[in-house]
């Protein structure tokens, strides 16, 4: 239930960042969701990031090919070689997924190693 | 290991994004895919929906409230309070739907387009630069703007534009933007000069000067002579033979005649010209002739086809102007349109008002030139081109000279640097209202008198203005600023150190060719000669005779004329060259016993009735056939035009040279030892044109509209935007001048009754975005020959017309 909330909150986040800053705002969505993940695995966080992005990235996307009939993604699908549709928004989740999923681990190890420096220096 | 491990991801994350985000990362033709893709600011922002609605836009810039009625399909219907007003929406809206078309015209005219696509589009860029477009676009902006009514309407457009720019975030940007990863910068109104100039060097830079000395060389006098006759004997011209001139040639300089600058051949290749015979029809019908009574209009420009379209569809209104028509993305005004009293269009005027000179340096520095045995300096001009991924940009120098740019040039080769005079280099001469006025003045024309004013604006590049009335007049008008010139003046490259090979001025305005009324009912026009050879000034050009014969013979014939014979006119497949060209090839065939696929092919020229239908297959075997004879008869030609531009005969006088001339040794082929007459070249060129086809008869897909194959191609040549093909009939000879790219860019036809009908068409769509629906929806139904009822809404309430999305401005 707690993973479900955090790739929501990835999703939210990710959608709210979009509005203010350029494409890379997925992967900073991902930053800051990293950081308030609980510390256990790299694994779960780089899967909320890669959920949370793939969701957002992929389903708007699908939501805007939806109410243009398609027409973009089969003009684009062309300029690729001959893509479909469904490969575009596949590509497009795959791109949302990586980017988020960077993001989230990119947190998750820098946050690994503030704890571990933190550790260090109380041991001293 | 922790620190390792963030390390990784942390570079991982930096090259994947920083991969993503750049614009053709390691040389690959990739744009930043990341930005590409993201559904927030990539491609999937211009899927756009069609759904509709109303929108309420607060805009700084207009005075009182405008309404905008998009139709069903997307046409703009504007209804403003003033005129500033209703340019301002007019330059909002179409940017809302072309604005990178209205950037990439103006680039690719004024040699802007390295800054955006690299070093390898340079060389094109230094050549725009060097024939003076951008200099005669700034020339033209300076005259624009002594016009209080031009500067008005251009900085009320210019605004509009800016206006709808200023409100877009990259998001929004058109796809093409996103794709060459780069922003779009403000309009100005130099930019609106430049798109006129772009009009220009489409419709008048055509010369074949170097091609014609060439020949002349080659040739000789008399064989030139014989070969390249000015006019044929057959023309039907614009303005009927009948109407005569009260006026003789303006006084010429009376100076012995300069004449043609022989002594050498022009090595340079003639740089790319637009295409040859970029026709167009106009005409209309007095209501004498027609079956309601009044008149008819018609006109249908053929341009090369392009997505985004060429033309904008709009209607214009205010409580003193309602007009509606075609407008080109990046010029205020309607270009080709009607209002409730007056309908217009033009075609192209094929005089020719581009002419070299050679230049007489003084030294090797060519700093200075000869004239009239003085020394004259060049003025040097300096044009900076930014390069994409270059730090320095290139400067190029171009040296002025009296006659203008010197464009081509020959390093070390005496005689060989050539000048460019263009008509549309000049400074437009002091005048209350230009181009932009000529147009406002017709959208609110009611009559002859207003029609007549609103062309004197009007010099470059030379249209024939069709016009009608609903008061009963017709008249049309070859206008446009024409050099006085002395005979071939500008037919052959001339000497360019003595001043008397300057043209003698321009025609008075009130003596260009026109005709109003005249007693055959019509007047028309399809870029063939303006007059007859008796009218007092000297032209000469590039001039298409078939059309414009046909046109006039089917209205000669025609009665009670109804929308519908209009139409079928616009659309007819008829070449009046095939109908003379082919009894001569099939008379030649009569002699020789043929047999199998051979007889086949003949019997299906015989039964062929001329027109280039698209489920037909006679067109191609025509086309080829006819090819092959003028390719072998004019065999002489090859050698020359391996190592030079030389003039060829024009198909009308290779048809009169076949059927008056058979013997003549034109025809004699050079690879034989014996004497060929026409009727060898005829069967050798069939034996040729069999061969090619013959195996392919049965094949179900051989036919005209497969072998033509248009397409209407993306203006960046981005072809995952092109259209497919697109199946129709039609050949450049025929009114209905669909060619392999290019054709009748806008058909329209208007009837002027107390109430205006009006029906039009162009192949595309509204929209330039081709992620929207209304990109390419027209095509079909011009493909098809059917048109759209033209509505002239009244007010934004007109029910005749469904609104999709009504905007106001406010």
């Amino acid at each position: 239930m707690r993973n479900l909330a955090l790739v929501v909150l990835m999703i939210a986040l990710g959608a709210l960042l979009h509005q203010f800053l350029p494409w890379w705002a997925i992967w900073c969505a991902g930053l800051v969701v990293g950081l308030i993940l609980p510390t256990e695995g790299a694994v779960k966080a780089f899967a909320v990031g890669i959920l949370g992005g793939a969701i957002l990235w992929g389903g708007y996307a699908f939501w805007l090919n939806l109410q243009n009939g398609g027409v973009m993604a089969s003009r684009i699908g062309a300029l690729f070689g001959g893509q479909s549709a469904t490969t575009l928004l596949l590509l497009t989740a795959l791109f949302g997924g990586l980017f988020g999923g960077l993001g989230t681990l990119c947190a998750y190890f820098g946050k690994m190693l503030f704890h571990r420096n933190l550790a260090a220096d109380s041991l001293k | 290991m922790r620190l390792f491990k963030f390390l990784v991801v942390a570079a991982i994350s930096a090259s994947l994004l920083f991969l993503c985000h750049s614009h053709q990362p390691f040389s690959l033709p990739f744009p930043p895919l990341g930005k590409l893709f993201s559904p927030f600011d990539g491609f999937w922002q211009n899927a756009e929906k069609t759904n509709g609605g109303e929108i309420t836009l607060d805009l700084e810039g207009v005075k009182d409230p405008v309404r905008i009625v998009f139709d069903e399909r997307m046409v703009p219907h504007i209804f403003a309070q003033n005129d500033e007003d209703l340019f301002f929406a007019q330059g909002y809206v179409t940017a809302m739907h072309r604005l990178w078309q209205m950037d990439i015209s103006v680039r690719a005219t004024s040699g802007h387009l390295a800054a955006i696509m690299g070093p390898s589009v340079l060389e094109r860029d230094k050549l725009q630069r060097k024939k003076g477009l951008l200099m005669a676009a700034e020339n033209a902006s300076e005259a624009f703007a002594t016009s209080a009514l031009d500067d008005k309407i251009g900085d009320a457009y210019t605004a509009g534009v800016n206006a709808y720019i200023e409100q877009l975030s990259p998001a929004d940007y058109p796809i093409e933007f996103k794709l060459l990863n780069y922003e779009p910068e403000p309009w100005t109104s130099l930019k609106s000069a430049i798109f006129f100039k772009s009009m220009a060097e489409s419709l008048c830079a055509r010369h074949r000067d170097l091609a014609s000395s060439n020949a002349l060389e080659q040739w000789g006098r008399e064989t030139f002579d014989f070969l390249f006759p000015e006019y044929n004997p057959k023309q039907s011209p614009i303005i009927p033979a009948d109407v005569e001139w009260d006026f003789g040639p303006a006084a010429m300089s009376e100076s012995e005649e300069g004449g043609p600058a022989i002594g050498a051949l022009y090595k340079h290749k003639t740089f790319p010209l637009p295409s040859e015979f970029l026709g167009s029809n106009n005409w209309a019908v007095a209501g004498a002739k027609t079956a309601g009574g009044v008149p008819i209009l018609c006109n249908d420009p053929h341009l090369q086809l392009t997505l985004p379209s060429i033309w904008f569809e709009i209607q214009l209104h205010t409580p003193e102007l309602n007009s509606y028509g075609v407008s080109l993305p990046g010029t205020p005004g309607v270009i080709i349109g009607f209002n409730e009293h007056i309908a217009w269009g033009q075609t192209n005027v094929g005089h020719d008002v581009l002419d070299w000179y050679e230049i007489d340096w003084v030294d090797e520095k060519k700093e200075a030139y000869w004239m009239d045995g003085k020394e004259k300096a060049v003025v040097l001009r300096q044009d900076t081109i930014e390069i994409r991924g270059q730090k320095e940009p290139h400067i190029e120098i171009t040296r002025l000279t009296e006659w203008g740019p010197v464009v081509y040039e020959a390093d070390g080769e005496a005689y060989q640097d050539l000048a460019m005079r263009w008509i549309a280099h000049d400074k437009p001469g002091k005048k209350d209202f230009y181009e932009v006025g000529t147009f406002y003045y017709l959208m609110k024309g009611k009559n002859k008198a207003d029609y007549f004013k609103a062309l004197t604006g009007y010099d470059s590049p030379a249209q024939n203005f069709v016009f009608a009335s609903q008061e009963g007049d017709i008249a049309l008008q070859v206008n446009g600023k024409l050099p006085i010139k002395k005979a071939e003046q500008g037919r052959f490259v001339q000497a360019g150190n003595r001043s008397d090979n300057a043209w003698s001025g321009f025609i008075p305005r009130e003596e260009v060719p026109k005709v109003l009324n005249p007693t055959r009912g019509f007047v028309s026009s399809a870029n063939q000669h303006s007059t007859s050879p008796d009218y007092p000034y000297y032209y000469l050009g590039g001039f298409d005779d078939y059309r414009g014969r046909f046109i006039n013979e089917q209205l000669g014939q025609m009665e009670n004329v109804e929308v519908q014979d209009m139409m079928a006119l616009q659309l007819n497949n008829h070449s009046l060259k095939a109908r003379e060209a082919l009894p001569l090839l099939l008379g030649a065939m009569d002699s020789i016993s043929v047999s199998g696929k051979s007889s086949e092919i003949l019997d299906l020229l015989r039964a062929w009735d001329f027109a280039y239908e698209a489920n037909s297959q006679a067109p191609v075997l025509f086309d080829k056939w006819f090819s092959e004879c003028f390719v072998l008869a004019f065999d002489e030609w090859k050698e020359p035009s391996e190592k030079m531009d030389i003039l060829y005969p024009e198909a009308w006088r290779f048809i009169s040279l076949l059927e008056e001339n058979p013997d003549h040794p034109i025809f004699d082929l050079q690879e034989t030892e014996g004497v060929e007459q026409a009727s060898a070249v005829i069967q050798q060129a069939f034996a040729k044109m069999a061969e090619a086809y013959q195996d392919q008869l049965e094949d179900p897909k051989f036919d005209w509209g497969n072998h033509k194959g248009t397409k209407i191609g993306h203006l960046g040549r981005i072809q995952a935007f092109d259209s497919d093909l697109v199946y129709t009939g039609g050949t450049g000879d025929a009114p209905n001048a669909i060619k392999p790219r290019h054709g009748p860019s806008w058909r329209m036809i208007v009837t002027l009754g107390e109430e205006v009908e009006a029906f039009g068409v162009f192949p595309g769509g509204q929209s330039g975005n081709p992620g929207s629906a209304f990109y390419d929806n027209t095509i079909e139904t011009w493909a098809k020959g059917e048109y759209y009822p033209l509505y002239l809404m009244k007010d934004p309430n007109d029910d005749r017309v469904k609104p999709l999305i009504t905007y106001t401005i406010q």
